[in-house]
């Protein structure tokens, strides 16, 4: 449990990283100050490493993996180093021209490599990496080679500034950025990131650019390797290719999966639990037994196993319990959830002579139906009947064979990210929540596509009216499927009804003329279907329309204003709950008579 | 022309030694989702086992991997919740493999300069290391994510490698080879230790094939490697298939070890390049085929021994960078299944 001195007072989740940083800050300028200059060079070369290490937990963070991190501070390092001392480019100038060049191979990289699936990414961040650390050491004309590159000018910010002064500076930028990003995953985009790692087609559902952000978060992680490699440059002043070679990149995700890769200050702890490691291992085993290099080797692997063993999520996971907790504090006043209302008369959604083929399988054949504002319509019909496919096809993630269909007038939009804008809104078959925030941020991350915070206000906290708009809805949407109590539970401690209404109040978030759900009532008590059932007419009343696939017939019958009866990927009937209750075809469908 | 021909077979060799350790990247990944690191360690220890065992030595790992199924056959024992026939029938079981291990290396302690015992002794006790790394390094840490694990098995590589040091010291150890001499094929010069790598790597190779197609065992363990829920539903035990593919992709690689030992000499240093190479092999067959990482070897294999001809630190480069093309192909026409 958490001390109780923390969980009082204004230290919050929002604002402990950036008081954390602070009196982290303060202790390092003492350090920096008192310390003898071998610690204040320790100092700089952690700090270094940090930089980088939480560019790549950001990258983590949201999902990707870079085997070859080590070679974007390279290619920072090189480019600055290169710039100030061949070009005469001042060094203050160089570092930004380092952090472009390293941004630059990164949106190169991206462009190629992040269409590719599942391990293959990591596996081509390694080959680029193994790459770019054999090219420093081939381009020896450029780069020096492996002599390396000597001569390089110094970074001088005021004149008289010495080692201590550089200390503080990059402990300086390393703390903003970390205590920034830590910020950041409370905030619009960090929601965003975190649901890309877990749940990315659900992402690009409620509005975002799943490919365009793992894009940003790729090319921000390189950037930070590329300033950490222009500051090392101007600190040692010589540059040669092994600090940046397959080894270093191993070295980075060493630090950063010790530390723990699911808070940027996890960066910092395993980076310096590196260092200190080292340095005691080099004090106490080389020294005192007189072994070679090799026991301290052996002696850092057996504790990296054992730590990673006894806290898979690294030292972070130890330290996490004394962290304060996301909480949003309740808002007095009430919001209206609204439907959107653009487009939003007449007919939402019409399918017209809908077939579909599956390698010669026949899924789908001639089925047309349409659902008008203001109506829920279900559609049922026994297993394989065809109801996934034709749902899916209706919101754009499977092209039908043949026929058209029309979503709010148009044909449905060429991407999925678009869906919010266009009033659609929809759940999942199997639940999609991100399980490591909490309900509230799963819900409020159902708004993304309507509000406008980037990284950067997220990062700094100017998105707080924004954010406190959101919450307040996501209050409302919580409150609307009565789950208000839950707010502050990780999704992944929820039932499965109750995962399936959060579901529900996250779709409301983006204010859906038209609502899809997928199956909700599977996994609900009968108790909280009577409420599904009670909250559909509501929010038809509101304005609202709503597709239901289901199998559930009590809840169908219960709320329904029309029915769609599938078999076997053929229209059977419909019409309105009663007529179909009593259809002599649907029944023999059913019952297989 | 006939320098072409000659650094084919180069290559084809080479290619054949990574494919061994790309066999094993792949099996150990299929079943146990560790992009095991540690691979090349395995390489090392075979080498230089075979080469101590050659000179005259007792297995040296022989008494580690015999300590460590015995110390996890008492906790194991100890733990069991079954009665005592059970418990019994388990120490039984465990006793014969450390009883095989003894004897393999006594035979080839009793025997020296016997090329075939000492090269049975160094894979039977480089292969017997494998389960007791799985027991150590990745069962307990079953729910960890695949990046976790990867840093895992490198905290493995450290302490394998510092131990390699520790045993053997730094020093290179010059190994003979199978049969000294070659023939003439056409017109280039076929070293007979390039001939016997080949045929034993292609041996090895079919050898698997059959066993993960043809037998219930391999069977099972393709069946854990694609759901280990599943997998244990169905009666088949995860640890014994993880424990089983860290023993074969130990001792393929300790074969591999020792094969190219001859040509380069023993040395603690010698693992980690030539796991590399092996895993980009393994990259290029998206680490879960074997044919295709068969065809990524021999390519990493041909293009490097072209590479080193033509003094050109650049190619080293190409090598590397062409994975990524490849990756992209076979991400278009056969992309990865999502775990």
């Amino acid at each position: 449990m958490r001390p109780k001195w923390l969980s009082t007072g204004s230290v919050d989740a929002t604002n402990a990283a950036w008081v954390t940083g602070t009196v982290v800050f303060g202790a390092i300028c003492v350090a920096a100050g008192a310390l003898p200059i071998y610690y204040v060079t320790l100092l700089i070369v952690v700090g270094l490493t940090a930089l980088s290490a939480s560019g790549l937990t950001l990258l983590l963070i949201s999902g990707q993996v870079s085997l070859g991190h080590a070679a974007y501070v390279g290619i920072g390092a090189y480019a600055a180093a290169i710039a100030a001392r061949d070009f005469g480019v001042p060094p203050l100038f160089a570092l930004p021209v380092g952090i472009v060049c390293a941004g630059a191979a990164a949106v190169l990289v991206g462009i190629v490599t992040l269409r590719l699936k599942g391990h293959f990414l990591p596996l081509a961040t390694l080959a680029f990496g193994i790459a770019v650390s054999v090219i420093f050491t081939a381009a020896g004309p450029v780069t020096g080679g492996a002599s390396g590159l000597s001569q390089i000018p110094p970074l001088t910010l005021l004149p008289g500034a010495n080692d201590r002064a550089y200390a503080v500076l990059i402990w300086l930028i390393l703390l903003v950025l970390a205590a920034g990003f830590s910020r950041l995953l409370h905030a619009r985009t960090g929601r965003a990131i975190a649901a890309l790692r877990s749940h990315g087609e659900m992402a690009e559902v409620f509005g975002v650019d799943v490919a365009r952000m793992k894009f940003l978060i790729f090319v921000i992680a390189a950037m930070l390797a590329g300033l950490s490699g222009g500051l090392y440059a101007f600190y040692f002043k010589f540059l040669s290719p092994a600090p940046f070679g397959l080894t270093a990149s191993i070295n980075l995700l060493i630090a950063c999966i010790l530390g723990g890769a699911v808070h940027p200050f996890g960066a910092v702890l395993g980076a310096v639990a590196v260092m200190v490691l080292e340095t005691l291992l080099q004090n106490t085993v080389a020294r005192a037994f007189g072994l070679s290099g090799h026991v301290e080797m052996i002696a850092f692997g057996i504790i990296l196993v054992g730590v990673l063993l006894k806290w898979p999520g690294g030292i972070w996971s130890a330290v996490e319990r004394f962290w304060p907790t996301f909480k949003v504090i309740k808002p007095e006043r009430n919001v209206e959830l609204a439907p959107f209302v653009r487009q939003a008369e007449g007919e939402l959604l019409t399918l017209q002579s809908i077939g579909k083929n599956f390698d010669g399988l026949r899924a789908l054949d001639n089925v047309s139906f349409s659902v008008r504002s203001r109506e829920i319509v279900g559609l049922i019909g026994p297993n394989g009947a065809g109801k996934s496919t034709v749902f899916n096809i209706a919101t754009g993630f499977l092209a039908p064979t043949d026929g058209t269909v029309a979503l709010m007038g148009g044909a449905p939009p060429r991407r999925l990210s678009d869906l919010p804008a266009r009033g659609v809104a929809r759940t999942f078959q199997h639940v999609k929540l991100v399980p490591n925030l909490i309900v509230i941020e799963n819900v409020a991350f159902g708004g993304f596509s309507q509000g406008r915070a980037g990284i950067f206000s997220g990062m700094f906290g100017l998105d707080r009216a924004e954010e406190h708009a959101v919450f307040a809805k996501a209050w409302r949407a919580l409150e609307i499927v009565g789950l208000d109590s839950l707010a502050d539970k990780p999704a992944s401690d929820l039932a499965m009804g109750q995962a399936r209404l959060v579901e529900v109040a996250r779709a409301l978030m983006s204010q859906p003329s038209i609502l899809l759900l997928d199956e909700p009532a599977a996994g609900l008590r009968t108790g909280e279907k009577l409420k599904l059932a009670g909250l559909l007419q509501r929010l038809k009343r509101s304005g609202t329309s709503v597709l239901l696939v289901e199998h559930d017939m009590d809840l169908v019958m219960n709320c329904v204003d029309r029915l769609i009866v599938l078999d076997r990927g053929r229209w059977l009937a419909s019409g309105e709950p009663e007529e179909i209750r009593k259809n002599s075809d649907v029944i023999a469908a059913y019952l297989g008579a | 022309m006939e320098t072409a021909l000659f650094l084919l077979v180069d290559g084809i060799t080479s290619g054949a030694v990574y494919g061994l350790v790309a066999l094993s990247l792949i099996l150990i990944y299929t079943v146990t989702r560790v992009v095991n690191i540690a691979q090349g360690e395995f390489v090392t220890l075979g080498a230089l086992s075979f080469a101590s065992i050659l000179g005259g030595a007792f297995a040296p790992l022989a008494p580690i991997a015999m300590a460590g199924i015995a110390i996890f056959s008492v906790a194991d024992a100890v733990t069991l919740k079954a009665d005592l026939g059970a418990r019994f029938r388990l120490v039984a079981g465990r006793t014969v493999w450390i009883a095989l291990i003894a004897a393999v290396s006594t035979a080839a302690w009793a025997n020296p300069g016997s090329y075939t015992l000492a090269a049975i002794a160094a894979v039977a006790t480089t292969a017997a290391l494998g389960p007791v790394l799985y027991r150590l390094s990745v069962e307990p840490a079953a729910d960890a994510s695949p990046i976790v694990l990867l840093i895992i098995s490198v905290g493995v590589y450290m302490v394998l490698h510092g131990s390699a040091v520790l045993i053997w010291g730094a020093e290179p150890k010059s190994v003979p080879p199978i049969a000294a001499g070659g023939i003439v094929l056409g017109p280039v010069f076929v070293a007979y230790q390039s001939l016997w790598i080949c045929i034993l790597s292609l041996a090895v190779m079919a050898g698997l094939y059959l066993f993960s197609e043809r037998t219930v065992t391999g069977q099972a363990i393709q069946a854990a490697a694609v759901n280990r829920v599943g997998a244990q539903l169905c009666g088949i035990p995860v640890s014994w298939a993880g424990q089983l593919s860290f023993a074969l992709s130990a001792a393929f690689s300790a074969l591999s070890g020792l094969l190219l030992a001859p040509l380069v000499t023993a040395h603690y240093d010698m693992g980690f390049t030539i796991g590399l190479k092996g895993f980009v092999g393994a990259a290029l067959g998206g680490i879960v085929e074997y044919p295709t990482a068969l065809i990524g070897v021999v390519f990493v294999g041909a293009v490097e021994s072209f590479s080193a001809y033509n003094v050109s630190s650049f190619k080293d480069a190409v090598v590397y960078l062409l994975v990524i093309p490849i990756l992209l192909w076979r991400n278009a026409f056969r992309p990865p299944q999502e775990h």
